[in-house]
């Protein structure tokens, strides 16, 4: 259809010299490198790119590079690539059709179109909702018809890189306006970065350079392309699209340049393939040497589609007429009669047509001609009855700013009715809108308001004092209150996403969907890919005339990132999951152990393969019993607390008494909240008299050191509190080889039992190794842990379990340590205790200093105290035959819920399945029996038992 | 991404603090379970100025910060010497 | 008496020791076996001073010290020293204060040490840190205190050998900010 391309300066982003193959829907295409698949496809005489989303209408280009929705294809896995911006390069993957069964031309769904009309808005919706159910059933069939592309599965998966950059001034959109504030603002000193969409920066200017003749980026600004603002948010953070890239631009100031969506005029068949936008003819003819058609027809209501008729002429396009909605001429119109264009004025496209034949009649086809009509009052059309054949109607109805930016940071836009456009208002101080965004037009007027915008962003972004700035009134003469021609037989098209007609934004007005917001979630207009670009203006005057408004009287709806569809791996990004790894890691692995996520660590569960479980577990717990075992517990906090206030800090802080914890001991400490619940719990340990060392527990140690430093930031007590939780190692040497096992490897600790007892503290050198020594009995047997630098962790890991291999030492786990402390009923903070555990429901009312004036949760604790208790936590013992019951079983009382199971396990030591659980105060005396419900809804007895499970006297861990 | 300027480390992106709330007057250990309900259980929700506890977790530095609820604007950050100079009362 | 065993650099396999690639955009080093110390409290600035460390008391700005290495000024009253002038400092104890107010902090057993120096290295650490690092907005000798990847590290700029930076944190982040960084490398 198409030979050649046009000669140069035609062609201004084309290098003639490589042509790149491609193969789009089967076919191999020969494209110029610059060219964009789009540009490709209709160079060769492609004309249908798409089929439509609910008609299947075979859709052409309506824009080209516009941010509208018509061209998208599926680039091999990945669907939605807009055509119209995807450059042409080597080694692209095959590009097809979307949207249809079997070819674009001959789309085997097509039939749908064809019922379009009873299909109004929301048919679905309103069709399927009963009877209950079928809405399940329906949905999928229905999702299957109307979409967009296929997401293949086998797709290549890459991480995409997150990049921040930095700049004073961002300028978003390339084009003289944008080039003309970027270089105003380094002209006056701001780090500068110019964000432009297409390939190469210049906009508008590449398609007529006369116009804008200083339009190119200066050298101090920061120019990168192919790069897509979707979003501006807080504190001038821009979201940007740079190729695989997700950048997050952090920048002082922003101008909001870009440009405006030219609109189409809402006519029959105004989506036909052939009928294209003027802005994106003229980008064809200039950028891409392309000859749109070989014989136009033009309709406009403003003087930009007459430019356009003028390139077309130019550029050897037949022109058959020129339709101006307008009365009054001016001098383009003189220039083309001069050139023989015949020109009618206050005339109007009526109906596209096309007849490709009976093929056409039921798959549709490219447009064939256009039936024009005369203007009459109150936006009323006469047709004039004749076809004026063409291959390709150019139409212009006017601008719509693209200003989702500007109204992301907070701008308002409303309906300009001198303008008959949105205009922008309430633009925040950090943001700049110029040139089309704003609503200008003339080049002129254009760089000039640029460039004094750039200026002022600088002069903002660096600090400086700024003149007011007031944003211009978009203006007047490019639009027209009515590019709407309505068609008694319909498919006038508004919304080219969603196959949106005249009719269906009326019958949702008449349904009472007439607020915009509304309006627009009930007809879908503007919630498409394009997000309205192409609509909304038409929208609003549909609507409003249908309401008999004025259409200020509607305001548009919110703008809300992003600017345009947007890729989920650039939002994935190359994702980020910390994790902490303790000293002893590679020993866990090469001693095969299991393990399980502790927030950011991963513990050791058990030692052996998942399937050996049982048996592991078994084995750990035996070790412990008779000879020794060994658990990191690194994963525990670790405060380094000291200072002359270091002990009333702390007395301040614990319920627990430590203020006058002689030096050298160790003291169970419990946390409360200022609600008197249980918040965490550890060992405190006093190592001289201004040196204390505070454990937390694994999932608190963060909330604590920061509660801590929280405090002391209030009171300014002479205490210095460090956070050794990562630079510590820790290890629990336990059984009754214990002591044996360490004594070869401390030389400068006494550890014979008179001398290092149950709950002392110590430092000394462990392997050679300056660590602290805590006799603790977690686990119920004689156990010691050891804290060390953890560059060291691994080290004395190695020489402790070189010297217990003699004494049967063996590693345990998590799950081991569990059982281990369940027979001593050890209450673990967090699975034995809630939110919302009290001191005394936890048994625990002997640790709460009782003399203590201050402490975190005192006045909360004086008060519950005085209040009935709701809930005991007790130990329990169930038959050995019995099922374990799993964590939060509940404990029924009558036919209420009792309390539940917080900790139950087979325990061998203890003979038999034992638990705590929180149970009625009536049932918490020794030998009350309660019934607990399992997960399957059977009921098995329980009978509260005395605790210790295991060695009640504490005779081995204290021995 | 919003930013908050930390008194000793400058501004950063917010996601580097964590916020300890509004600043509440801590009550005196006596002052009585109903005036210790409010202090625990009864938070202002003010729409308008309001002074926040915030902490820069990298730094373990906490510090004073005035926003306004309204639009989520910081209007100044402080450290707690100057917050108490400025007569605040933990 | 056992001699004391050598540290674990926790990053090992993952970044390599020795001198820096003065060819390469971007040269990562693990130097986790140098000597690196941290003192803190009220009085670490007169004690430092007293032991030929003399600060300026200006938070997050580093100075290079004639032993060797840098002093870093983590806040008005912490220092985190890196490199020779460490020596003296690095073993912790029993972190007992080493005179009233002054504390020592276990930077030396309990931190990685990185250190990234090339021309690319701005840009890499864009990729994984929201703070403007680029050499004209972050000087020589500057320290930011902040998140790379998520986690929180300190990072000092040291054009002592060409434009670079060194990042200390958390020894149990070790392997995951050396494989986060070596990502952002790329292949």
């Amino acid at each position: 259809m198409t030979t050649g391309r046009l000669p140069p300066p035609y062609g201004r982003l084309l290098d003639r010299a490589r042509t790149i193959p491609f193969e789009f829907e089967g076919a191999r295409i020969e494209g110029l490198a610059g060219d964009t698949v789009a540009s490709a496809l209709w160079a060769a005489g492609t004309r249908v790119l798409a089929r439509s989303f609910k008609y299947r209408r075979p859709r052409g280009l309506l824009g080209h590079g516009a941010f509208d929705a018509t061209s998208y294809v599926q680039r091999g896995a990945e669907p939605n690539v807009a055509a119209d911006r995807l450059l042409l390069v080597d080694g692209l993957p095959a590009i097809e059709g979307q949207n249809r069964i079997g070819s674009l031309t001959r789309d085997r769904g097509a039939w749908i179109g064809h019922l379009g009309r009873f299909l109004p808005v929301g048919f679905y919706y309103r069709t399927f909702f009963r009877p209950a159910g079928s809405w399940d059933r329906i949905e999928p069939a229905i999702r299957r018809r109307a979409g967009l592309g296929i997401l293949g599965k086998d797709g290549h998966h890459a991480e995409c890189e997150k990049v921040h950059l930095f700049c004073d001034v961002a300028v978003v959109g390339g084009g003289p306006a944008g080039i003309a504030a970027a270089n105003a603002a380094a002209a006056a000193g701001a780090e500068v970065i110019l964000f432009e969409a297409m390939a190469r920066a210049g906009g508008f200017a590449l398609v007529d350079p006369a116009a804008f003749p200083d339009a190119l980026p200066a050298d101090g600004v920061r120019v990168m392309t192919g790069a897509i603002a979707q979003g501006l948010f807080e504190d001038g953070m821009l979201a940007v699209e740079l190729g695989d890239r997700h950048g997050r631009v952090r920048a002082r100031c922003v101008v909001v340049a870009t440009g405006a969506a030219e609109q189409p005029i809402v006519f029959r068949n105004n989506d036909l393939p052939g009928v294209m936008l003027a802005s994106a003819a003229r980008a064809l003819i200039h950028l891409y040497a392309v000859r749109p058609g070989t014989r136009a027809a033009v309709v406009t209501v403003n003087d930009h589609g007459l430019a356009a008729a003028l390139d077309l002429h130019a550029a050897g396009v037949e022109i058959a007429i020129v339709a101006d909605a307008r009365t009054a001429t001016n001098i383009l119109h003189e220039r083309l009669a001069e050139a023989g264009v015949t020109v009618r004025l206050g005339t109007v496209p009526y109906e596209a047509v096309q007849s490709n034949g009976l093929a056409g009649l039921y798959y549709g086809g490219p447009v064939t001609g256009i039936e024009l009509a005369t203007k009459g009052a109150h936006g009323t059309a006469r047709p004039e009855g004749a076809l004026h054949v063409c291959d390709l109607v150019v139409m212009s109805g006017g601008w719509s700013p693209l200003a989702a930016l500007a109204c992301h940071a907070g701008a308002r836009l409303a309906y300009d009715a001198d303008a008959d456009t949105f205009a922008l208002s309430d633009i925040p101080g950090h943001v700049f809108a110029v040139g089309a965004a704003a609503g200008l037009h003339t080049p002129t007027l254009v760089v000039e308001d640029a460039r004094e915008a750039g200026h002022a962003a600088a002069d903002a972004a660096l600090g400086r004092s700024v003149l007011a700035r007031a944003s211009p009134e978009p203006e007047p003469g490019f639009n027209h209150p009515w590019p709407i021609v309505p068609h008694p037989k319909g498919k006038e098209f508004l919304e080219f996403d969603e196959d949106l007609t005249i009719a269906d934004i009326e019958n949702a007005v008449a349904d009472g969907f007439d607020h915009g917001e509304l309006l627009k979630r009930y007809s879908t207009a503007g919630m498409g890919p394009s997000q309205g670009k192409q609509a909304a203006l038409a929208v609003l005057r549909v609507a409003a005339r249908a309401r008999r408004l004025a259409p200020e009287g509607i305001g548009p709806t919110t703008s809300r990132p992003p600017f345009t569809a947007e890729r989920i791996d650039l939002l994935a990004g190359r994702a980020f999951h910390p994790a902490r790894a303790t000293a002893m890691q590679l020993q866990h692995r090469a001693y095969g152990a299991t393990t399980m996520v502790a927030g950011l660590w991963q513990r050791p569960a058990f030692y052996g393969a998942p399937a050996d479980a049982e048996r592991a577990i078994a084995a750990e717990v035996m070790a412990v019993h008779e000879a020794t075992g060994m658990i990191d517990v690194s994963t525990l906090g670790k405060i380094e607390l000291r200072g002359p206030d270091a002990a009333a800090f702390l007395d301040r802080i614990y319920a627990t008494p430590h203020a006058k914890q002689p030096v050298g001991r160790g003291r169970y400490c419990l946390l409360l909240d200022e609600a008197g619940n249980i918040a965490d719990d550890g060992v405190i340990g006093r190592l001289a008299e201004t040196h204390f060392y505070v454990t937390a527990t694994t999932g608190q140690a963060d909330a604590t050191y920061r509660l801590l430093t929280w405090l002391n930031a209030q009171w300014g007590m002479d205490v210095d509190i460090t956070n050794l939780t990562g630079a510590f190692a820790a290890l629990n040497i336990a059984g009754p080889a214990s002591r044996t096992v360490l004594a070869g490897l401390v030389e400068d600790v006494d550890l014979a039992p008179g001398a290092f007892k149950y709950m002392d503290v110590r430092h000394g050198r462990v392997a050679g190794v300056a660590a602290r020594l805590l006799r603790v009995g977690f686990v119920g047997e004689l156990g010691y842990e050891i804290h060390m630098p953890a560059a060291y962790g691994q080290a004395v890991w190695t020489a402790l379990a070189d010297a217990g291999r003699a004494h049967g030492l063996r590693p345990f786990g998590v799950e081991a340590q569990r059982l281990l402390r369940l027979q001593k009923a050890h209450v673990i903070i967090g699975q034995d205790t809630d939110g919302l555990t009290t001191p005394a429901e936890a048994n625990m009312g002997w640790a709460v200093g009782k003399t203590k004036t201050s402490f975190v949760g005192r006045a909360a604790l004086a008060v519950r105290g005085t209040r009935p208790l709701q809930r005991v936590l007790v130990g329990f013992r169930m038959d050995a035959s019995a099922t374990v019951p799993p964590e939060a079983s509940l404990v029924i009382e009558g036919d209420a819920i009792g309390g539940r199971v917080t900790s139950a396990a087979r325990s061998a030591a203890a003979g038999g399945i034992i638990g705590l659980a929180f149970v009625p105060p009536s049932r918490a005396a020794e030998g009350s029996p309660f019934a607990i419900r399992l997960p399957s809804g059977a009921m098995v007895g329980a009978e509260v038992a005395p605790t210790p499970f295991y060695d009640p006297g504490n005779t081995r861990q204290e021995r | 991404m919003k930013i908050m300027t930390c008194p000793l480390n400058g501004p950063r992106p917010i996601t580097e603090f964590a916020c300890g709330g509004p600043i509440k007057e801590r009550p005196a250990d006596d002052a009585g379970g109903a005036r210790w309900a409010e202090y625990v259980f009864i938070e202002d929700n003010a729409a308008g100025i309001v002074l926040e506890w915030w902490y820069h977790v990298p730094t373990a530095f906490w510090f004073v910060a005035e926003r306004d609820t309204r639009t989520d604007t910081v209007i100044r950050s402080m450290t707690v010497a100057a917050w108490k100079e400025r007569g605040g009362r933990p | 008496m056992p001699v004391a065993p050598a540290p674990l650099r926790f990053a090992v396999g993952l970044v390599p020791t020795g001198a820096h690639d003065t060819g390469a955009p971007t040269s990562l080093r693990d130097r986790s076996l140098e000597p690196r110390a941290g003192v803190k409290g009220p009085g670490a600035p007169a004690f430092l001073a007293a032991h030929g460390i003399v600060t300026d008391g200006i938070a997050n700005r580093a100075a290079r010290h004639p032993a060797g290495g840098l002093v870093a000024m983590l806040s008005g009253t912490e220092v985190l020293i890196l490199g020779a002038a460490a020596a003296p400092f690095a073993d912790y104890g029993s972190g007992a204060p080493l005179a009233p107010g002054v504390y020592p902090v276990p930077r030396f057993g309990g931190t990685y040490w990185f250190s990234l120096a090339g021309p690319g290295a701005p840009a890499l650490l864009a990729t994984l840190c929201g703070v403007d690092l680029r050499p004209h907005r972050f000087a020589d000798l500057a320290i930011a205190q902040t998140m790379i990847a998520r986690v929180s590290a300190v990072i000092v700029r040291d054009d002592a050998d060409g434009l670079g930076f060194h990042i200390v944190g958390d020894i149990t982040l070790a392997p995951y900010v050396a494989d986060a960084l070596r990502k952002a490398e790329g292949p």
